[in-house]
């Protein structure tokens, strides 16, 4: 090799290595699909529930191969099976770091097959979470004058999608599916975002409580999602009000403050964000303690301040290609529609939630 | 230098370098497939999933969710399903990781935080951002006096953490001339603020089953 071309390559390697390698913002997301068979004894008899979504519904746990087992699809997997006495499979299509639009049209809609087959009883999605991520970190970098458009924009973003989204799991989805639901959002890091913003407010001239801006947000996606749910022939599983307050009443109202945090279906988008964000705002605890009792708190957030926290092993999902497997339910009955851990995780959680609305039959 | 002799000023033939002429291709070839992926959004033009499913709804543009909205979807589809396969049309980060790679995600969240990247997964906080609390162990048998809390705790791998021994959310104590007792700002109770009768052990967490893995 000649001196001069020797001298070339050094000069342009590095621009060849840019072009080649540097991902883009698509790229910087991850596929963790899987499909996982709760194998009841003495049937075979299969049905399916298909779950799409992102980080949430994967089961995403810090790693880039690996997710957790019983993510909440596959925790209502085994609810299902219990109920239906059949084999449930829990496919989940999903992809961690995805935006609303990400998730619509790449999963729910490129991926659409897997909500066609004839023995799909079970549909149910989640996105927004990252939206709302990304306004909230393109917020906190903001030092001068606050702008919030971009928190505007994840709400407009969210709201297109999820409606987009209904409306062709609407279309496409096999026929004899029973059972629509969308899980709304919990808000990780609240405790977190009591501090000041670096920006300043336009009319104020002051530093914000990051809190104050994001939760008001926040309420309003995941009201839009239950609200349209209600409209469009979904449930809606909402797990801002699971994981965000008390399992007892801790400020001696009357209610359980979890139940208080509740989507009421038909109220008005003032009523629900007035609820959450003024009237019983005192109620909102981060999931990081969750209370089930006045003396037992459960941390429903891993150690990323972000994802649910989860029961059992992991399975092979993201860089290395996805799971495909069957295995024996954890629990097979559920006294009062509960596992005997259903408050203690995560995803425990939301899986109940979601169990919750359930058909008595596939 | 006259071009006609075809000699160079040191007397070779001139031609074009073959080093130059490959990095030219290899630029150019670099530059079309980076342009091509730059001018093809996400979930828009003809994938491969789209060009198997005639079903497929036109798709709202990645990224321009203010400017566009979705088009109505079309009516269920009659007939077969079509095949089930991974669809998804777009790159993401196994397109970027070499074979057999599994950089630990703390790693993938800096890396994409070098690149300015804050989207996808680097918007998300590394594994270790909130660690699990470190306090006394409170067997499950042990009855807790008023003010105290049994908190429980999971890693990151889904294994279950010894409880700890909390104060309730605005619990006080007060001395024996009924001053307040500074509290522990975490609310995790140190060892001389235990009640009596608590065996003192602090947790251990559980070894990582992966140890390869990064977070708790």
């Amino acid at each position: 090799m000649s001196i001069r071309f020797r001298h070339s390559l050094r000069t342009l390697l590095p621009t060849l290595a840019l072009l080649v390698q540097v991902p883009g913002a698509a790229a910087s997301t991850l596929n963790q699909n899987a499909s996982w068979t709760i194998d009841r004894a003495g049937t075979t008899t299969k049905f399916r529930s298909v779950a799409y979504g992102d980080s949430i519904y994967a089961g995403y746990n810090g790693s880039v191969s690996s997710a957790a087992k019983y993510a909440a699809p596959t925790v209502n997997a085994e609810y299902l099976a219990a109920q239906w006495g059949a084999d449930i499979e829990s496919v989940r299509r999903t992809k961690s770091g995805a935006v609303a639009s990400d998730v619509y049209n790449n999963k729910i809609v490129a991926e659409r097959s897997y909500m066609q087959a004839s023995n799909t009883r079970v549909v149910t999605f989640e996105m927004c979470g990252n939206d709302g991520l990304q306004a909230r970190a393109a917020f906190k970098s903001q030092t001068g004058t606050c702008n919030y458009s971009r928190m505007a924009a994840a709400e407009s973003s969210c709201k297109t999608y999820v409606t987009a989204a209904m409306d062709y799991i609407n279309a496409n989805a096999y026929p004899g599916v029973k059972l629509k639901v969308i899980s709304n959002l919990h808000y990780p890091g609240y405790a977190v975002d009591t501090a000041q913003s670096s920006c300043k407010d336009a009319s104020t001239g002051a530093t914000v409580k990051m809190q104050d801006k994001f939760l008001p947000s926040l309420a309003r996606m995941n009201y839009m999602m239950c609200d349209v749910a209600r409209q469009k022939g979904f449930t809606c599983a909402d797990n801002f009000a699971q994981y965000m307050a008390a399992d007892y009443d801790a400020n001696g109202d009357g209610q359980v403050d979890s139940d208080g945090l509740r989507y009421v279906a038909g109220e008005s988008e003032a009523s629900y964000v007035a609820r959450i964000t003024s009237t019983l705002r005192s109620t909102i605890r981060d999931a990081n303690t969750h209370f089930v009792s006045s003396s037992s708190s459960y941390d429903y957030i891993q150690s990323d301040d972000t994802h649910p926290t989860y029961n059992g092993s992991t399975i092979t999902s993201g860089l290395f290609g996805s799971t495909t497997g069957s295995g024996a339910a954890r629990y097979s009955a559920f006294s009062g529609g509960k596992s005997p851990i259903w408050n203690q995780y995560g995803h425990e959680r939301i899986g109940w939630a979601v169990s919750t609305y359930n058909p008595s039959a596939p | 230098m006259p071009a006609s002799t075809g000699k160079g000023a040191a007397g070779r033939a001139w031609r074009p370098a073959r080093g130059r002429l490959v990095i030219a291709l290899l630029l150019a070839v670099a530059s079309v497939a980076a342009l091509w992926r730059l001018a093809t959004p996400p979930g828009s033009g003809a994938s491969a999933a789209d060009a198997a499913a005639p079903a497929a709804v036109p798709l709202p543009v990645h990224g321009v969710a203010q400017e566009r909205q979705p088009r109505p979807p079309l009516p269920a589809q009659e007939g077969k399903a079509e095949a089930e396969a991974d669809a998804d049309p777009t790159p993401d980060l196994r397109s970027y990781v070499a074979r057999g790679e599994n950089p630990p995600m703390s790693e993938v969240i800096e890396r994409l935080h070098q690149r300015g990247v804050y989207s996808g997964l680097g918007a998300f906080s590394p594994p270790g951002t909130s660690p699990p609390l470190i306090g006394l162990a409170v067997p499950e048998e042990f009855i807790l006096p008023k003010g105290y809390v049994r908190h429980h705790q999971a890693t990151d791998d889904g294994q279950r953490i010894d409880a700890i021994l909390m104060f309730a959310p605005d619990f006080q104590l007060f001395d024996a001339n009924n001053e307040p007792i500074a509290m522990p700002e975490n609310r995790v109770v140190p060892p001389q603020l235990a009640p009596p009768g608590l065996p003192i052990r602090r947790i251990d967490l559980p070894a990582p089953i992966d140890a390869a893995r990064s977070g708790r």
